[in-house]
């Protein structure tokens, strides 16, 4: 038999320990990489990511904050932001994304709506030299991100080298580059979508409007308006969104479009260089 | 409680992971009917194993390529498991996923019994510190829940344990395919009255955390406005303001004047907490110190054998490689024992590498050594593998090691001008098995490990 524990407290802990480690590594790019920026979509994830950033950095982020913009988010999302950017002196840049012409062809029509931010980012990478760039995503949102690595290389033309991943352990992080290459840095990979609401809830972090809905829908995963449905959903509060997420077993990525098209299709965005 | 899942290649760890997800109910449901129709498109049979082998390459060969973390919760608590690929060529993840591990899952064979990898894999697993093992003899329907040949397994794996210093926590025969005695009990091993894998885990109590002495490793030095402030994770604690911390290497004291923290400041710090903080006065800190309390600072040494697993494709040889702990330093290791992953011999946990920070030596008979660099340490068997070797920052080469003598100092003094080699004292066996991390390079460019 196992220990009883008491929940509350084992909750309280973890979230205290997910926060040092992702502050641990967020301190740890900007020591070791310097010429780096932080994406920032405006879903729950990106925006825990911000206000790590924040507490990293004792209120000031040193580096920008960008949006891969698509046009394509939704109005609520631009008015999420724009009642941030200012609040928490961010220093915001937008990158608009080329259009769906001048991605790969061969993608199905979800991902290649999706892979727009991949062009998005490769551009505004080269643009600015950043040799690192800080990103939420999450191990526990899809199979392929679960291979992914905190410091994770990124070849000159962005494409992931899966098999070639270094050793990481006991935080120690290989930041080592050669020219071109730049690091996809990932300080929420070891959180749960769960672990996100509750460190939300527990912080007072603002969250964009969508995520609650109607009542009889509401958004579980924020992507771009053409390509991301909302789920069946009564939560009308952030304890209602807890509560269900601890009852159900359906998948968090289930109303974005672009994961079920093809058996491959995440794992080509990948490695090409999405997210 | 967090698992590492280990075993040859085709023992079938992906497989038991996903039993254990789907059996505890972990498995989403539409992943489930997504995975049986990936495997209709394939013409295969259901392959459990895929809903871990994401990539299309790991489904085209049935193997892993990195590890993979997941989660499930039995009716007593939370697991994350990191699934390590079997391969030989991807031996550096099993490295990644038992280093945060307090239990390893070992999967062998039933036909085919403990392999070379088997033996490689239980060699990581005892580096990097990890004692217990839960013994998986799976596979059990090949050899048609033969209880003779369980046995003949279970005395197999539990000798090889034996052999790199670990102990067999439970020793389980399954199907994992089909779900024998993963959660549930098979009644096709009518023989074996012991408990499934699942129960097994739930029963394992990991060591109950002690309480570390208090050590600050310097992350970062922040100017804010006239502010210098030092952060670290803080491990150890709790730590006041007003308290009075030793920085090693250069021994130089301080108070801690304020605990920044975004929004609220002031509040003693916690154990594991990401702090920083401002000091009374204007002592020179850069990243790599380690603060501590006067009466429990940690080591200082330039001198250390220790016991390494080195990751590169080429051998590790005497006097050919240069590490880059701190930029003005560099450092040559020489080897005398050697563990070799290829043939999985040298495990003899004697000192394997010998390092001398600063110049060159030629060979062991000979070493010469002229330290220049330091680095810190904690007693054998504290938890201190988040900072030792915290000044080798910016290596480039990452292996794990097993600390086994070195000659120190005192932290709380200043280091004294450092003696030549005649004059060192006799080192310190360390014993124990405290594991840590070397960093090495073999050139001055980055490059990528290869195995």
């Amino acid at each position: 038999m196992g220990p009883m524990i008491d929940l509350k407290l084992e909750e309280a802990s973890r979230l205290a320990a997910l926060e040092s480690e992702s502050i641990f590594i967020i301190r740890e790019a900007y020591r070791r990489v310097r010429k780096i920026a932080m994406l920032w979509s405006m879903g729950k994830d990106s925006t825990a990511l911000v206000w790590l950033s924040r507490k990293a950095f004792l209120g000031t982020i040193p580096f920008p904050v960008i949006l891969l913009d698509t046009e394509m988010e939704f109005p609520e999302v631009y008015a999420f932001r724009d009642s941030l950017v200012d609040c928490w002196q961010l220093d915001y840049r937008s990158e608009l994304c080329p259009p769906e012409s001048t991605v790969d062809r061969t993608l199905p029509p979800a991902a290649r709506a999706a892979a727009r931010k991949t062009e998005g980012l490769r551009n505004v990478i080269a643009r600015n030299g950043w040799q690192g760039i800080i990103l939420g995503i999450r191990r526990d949102e899809q199979a392929v991100r679960a291979k992914e690595k905190v410091f994770s290389r990124r070849r000159p033309d962005g494409s992931w080298d899966f098999r070639n991943q270094s050793a990481e352990f006991w935080h120690y992080y290989d930041t080592g580059l050669h020219d071109g290459e730049h690091l996809r840095i990932h300080p929420l990979l070891h959180w749960t979508e769960l672990d996100v609401w509750l460190y939300t809830r527990q912080q007072n972090i603002p969250f964009c409007s969508l995520y609650l809905g109607d009542g009889r829908r509401r958004f579980r995963s924020l992507g771009e308006k053409n390509i991301t449905h909302p789920i069946e959903s009564s939560a009308t509060s952030i304890d209602e969104i807890i509560a269900e997420l601890r009852a159900t077993n359906a998948p968090e990525r289930a109303g974005r479009l672009m994961d079920f098209e093809s058996e491959d299709a995440f794992e080509r965005l990948r490695s090409g260089g999405y997210m | 409680v967090n698992l590492v899942l280990v075993g040859h290649v085709d023992h079938g760890k992906s497989t038991l992971l996903a039993r254990l997800l789907v059996d505890t109910g972990a498995v989403p449901e539409n992943k489930l009917s997504e995975l049986e129709a990936i495997c209709k498109r394939r013409s295969s049979q259901v392959e459990l194993s895929f809903l871990l082998d994401a990539f299309q390459i790991e489904r085209d060969q049935a193997i892993s390529i990195d590890s993979t973390r997941v989660w499930f919760s039995s009716k007593h608590r939370r697991y994350a498991v990191a699934d390590a690929p079997g391969h030989f060529e991807f031996l550096r993840h099993v490295v990644t996923g038992a280093a945060d591990a307090s239990l390893a899952v070992l999967v062998v064979n039933a036909l085919a019994g403990p392999s070379e990898q088997t033996g490689r894999h239980a060699a990581i697993l005892s580096l990097v510190g990890i004692n217990n093992v839960l013994v998986a003899v799976n596979k059990m329907d090949l050899v048609a829940f033969s209880r003779e040949r369980f046995e003949a397994v279970r005395d197999q794996a539990e000798s090889l344990l034996a052999n790199h210093r670990l102990s067999a926590h439970q020793i389980v025969p399954t199907a994992a395919l089909e779900g024998d005695n993963v959660v549930r009990h098979s009644d096709r091993t009518p023989w074996y009255k012991g408990e499934t894998v699942l129960e097994a885990l739930d029963r394992y109590e990991p060591l109950p955390a002690r309480n570390p002495p208090l050590r600050l490793p310097v992350q970062d030095v922040y100017r804010r406005d006239s502010e210098r402030l030092v952060a670290g994770n803080l491990q150890g604690g709790p730590l006041a303001e007003g308290d009075l911390l030793v920085f090693s290497p250069p021994g130089l004291a301080a108070r801690v004047a304020t605990i920044r923290r975004f929004g609220e400041d002031h509040k003693p710090a916690r154990h594991g907490e990401a702090i920083a903080l401002a000091l009374d006065r204007d002592i020179f800190v850069e990243p790599g110190y380690v603060a501590s309390r006067a009466e429990q600072a940690p080591y200082v040494t330039s001198h250390f054998g220790a016991s390494i697993f080195w990751f590169w494709r080429t051998d590790l040889l005497s006097g050919s490689l240069n590490s880059t702990p701190v930029p003005q330093a560099t450092q040559t290791i020489s080897r005398s024992n050697c563990i070799d992953v290829k043939s999985g011999t040298g495990f003899e946990y004697e000192p394997a590498v010998y390092a001398s920070p600063g110049g060159t030596w030629s060979s062991n008979d000979n070493p010469g050594f002229h330290p220049i660099n330091t680095y810190i340490y904690d007693e054998p068997n504290q938890s201190f593998t988040d900072y030792f070797l915290y000044q080798s920052y910016g290596g480039y080469w990452v292996t794990v090691a097993t600390l086994n003598w070195s000659w120190h100092y005192e932290a709380s003094r200043a280091l004294p001008s450092l003696p030549d080699s005649e004059a060192w004292p006799t080192p310190v066996q360390l014993g124990g098995s405290a594991p840590a991390y070397v960093t090495l390079s073999s050139s001055p460019l980055p490059s990528y490990n290869s195995c």
